[in-house]
């Protein structure tokens, strides 16, 4: 009997942080959600529902180099792989993308798969740039004329250099991506 | 006699064939000099991964060509060790050669599959718990218990206590939808996307004592339509349950000097003064 009440309570938590974490993510608190993800993964790392809400947590609190870990976890289901390469894409963008910026690493003309997520859209238009010496590039969006994004690298002093992104709408600045 | 001609033609031949192996060595070190140059050229590709098919398609040209000299200039010499590299140049770009590029998109799936599971009720502190208990024993005795409204967060520390220490101002608790009722609601609204209908399902969860959820809906609300009156009271409400007071006390301040709402005011007040905990 107390085995059972025990396993009982455990469900009810279990389906409980999944809930919570879904209400945080609707709530668009990504990083809570990332984090909250990344302290109860060794626990749920089967559950793809779980990983699955961790990593698009992550993802948009700008957190790529954390999707390492669901990346490698979700393998069970095809929706699962379906993200998992989403994820995988964005993350080498991200690498390939700041590599370009801070090191001069040539990735003229480079075609890889694309994703609907801002770091792709702005690696799609660079790489497709003849020249890569400006300090920082503009891009317009394809699909909203108003959007743009501004792409830089930050070296601030300090031990590495951060890649920025920068959303603009009618040239007001809305959001900043900063990843490194 | 000798015959001239013929002594002429032989020595033509011999004067050839000497100097064959000076024109066999000659080739083979250009050759060889271009191999080294090829190999060269082929590091540095691979280091900066330039997996550019234009670049890569001339680097075939020249070797098809250099396969051509070699062959042209000594058929002696039929190993093609020097193309070797060029397989290797054949097999880099796989990658590239997609003209199109796929775009992946997320699956979302998840997030109503979530949604839908039967174990969906968050979970609940001690005080809710009780209060549940409370209204399971309503249900039980086909009764309605009457309490103050003030008091419901009492009930649900010291029930007993409350119902005996004011018993005049009333209100019905009992427990009119069930966590499946508002989960259809909660489909309904995703469909629809409804502000009444996230504004009824916050105060469900609100009766509840869900205060977590009705916050939630309240702010959705808030979000669709923020002139909605009633959104605002039940978020401020919420918010005080759940032990944000200041907050609620901002929030209702900055409503009232957008709107000067009056029951926002009476709230305020409420809050303020410690009526409503």
């Amino acid at each position: 009997m107390k085995y059972i009440l025990i396993a009982l309570l455990s469900i009810n938590l279990y389906a409980s942080i999944k809930t919570d974490m879904l209400e945080l993510y609707k709530n668009k608190k990504y990083k809570e959600v990332c984090r909250e993800g990344f302290d109860n993964f060794q626990t749920y790392k089967k559950d793809e529902q779980y990983v699955s809400i961790y990593a698009f947590g992550c993802l948009n609190a700008d957190y790529i180099d954390r999707l390492t870990v669901p990346i490698a976890a979700l393998k069970y289901s095809k929706e699962a792989r379906a993200n998992a390469t989403y994820f995988s894409v964005i993350l080498m963008q991200k690498k390939m993308l700041y590599h370009a910026l801070a090191d001069g690493y040539n990735i003229n003309n480079l075609k890889l798969p694309s994703t609907d997520y801002i770091l792709s859209k702005v690696f799609d238009m660079y790489v497709k740039l003849k020249k890569h010496n400006k300090k920082f590039y503009i891009f317009k969006d394809k699909d909203n004329k108003k959007l743009m994004y501004k792409l830089y690298i930050l070296k601030d002093g300090q031990r590495v250099p951060k890649m920025v992104i920068e959303e603009y709408i009618d040239s007001k600045l809305i959001k900043q991506h900063t990843y490194w | 006699m000798i015959n001239i001609r013929e002594l002429e033609q032989r020595w033509i031949k011999y004067k050839i064939k000497s100097y064959i192996p000076y024109g066999v060595a000659l080739s083979a070190v250009f050759v060889l000099s271009l191999t080294v140059y090829f190999l060269q050229n082929d590091k540095p590709k691979k280091e900066k991964q330039t997996l550019h098919v234009e670049k890569v398609q001339p680097a075939k040209q020249i070797v098809v060509q250099k396969q051509q000299v070699v062959k042209k200039a000594t058929k002696v010499e039929k190993k093609p060790q020097t193309i070797q590299p060029v397989k290797t140049i054949k097999k880099q770009p796989t990658v590239v050669r997609t003209e199109k590029t796929n775009i992946i998109k997320p699956s979302m799936n998840f997030i109503e599959e979530i949604e839908n599971q039967p174990m969906q009720i968050i979970e609940e502190k001690p005080q809710q718990k009780k209060q549940h208990i409370v209204e399971e024993k309503v249900i039980e005795k086909n009764m309605v218990v009457e309490v103050v409204p003030q008091e419901v967060v009492q009930v649900q520390q010291e029930e007993k206590v409350v119902e005996k220490k004011q018993p005049k101002k009333m209100i019905k608790i009992s427990r009119e939808s069930s966590h499946g009722d508002i989960n259809k609601l909660v489909k309904r609204f995703k469909k629809t996307n409804s502000p009444q209908l996230s504004l009824f399902i916050a105060k469900k969860y609100y009766d509840m004592g869900n205060y977590h959820q009705s916050y939630n809906y309240a702010l959705i609300t808030n979000q669709i339509d923020y002139n909605i009156e009633p959104s605002w009271i039940i978020f401020s409400k919420s918010l005080v349950k759940l032990g944000e007071k200041e907050q609620a006390i901002s929030t209702l301040r900055k409503y009232i000097q957008h709107t000067q709402s009056n029951n926002a005011q009476l709230l305020l007040d409420d809050i303020v003064s410690g009526k409503f905990r």
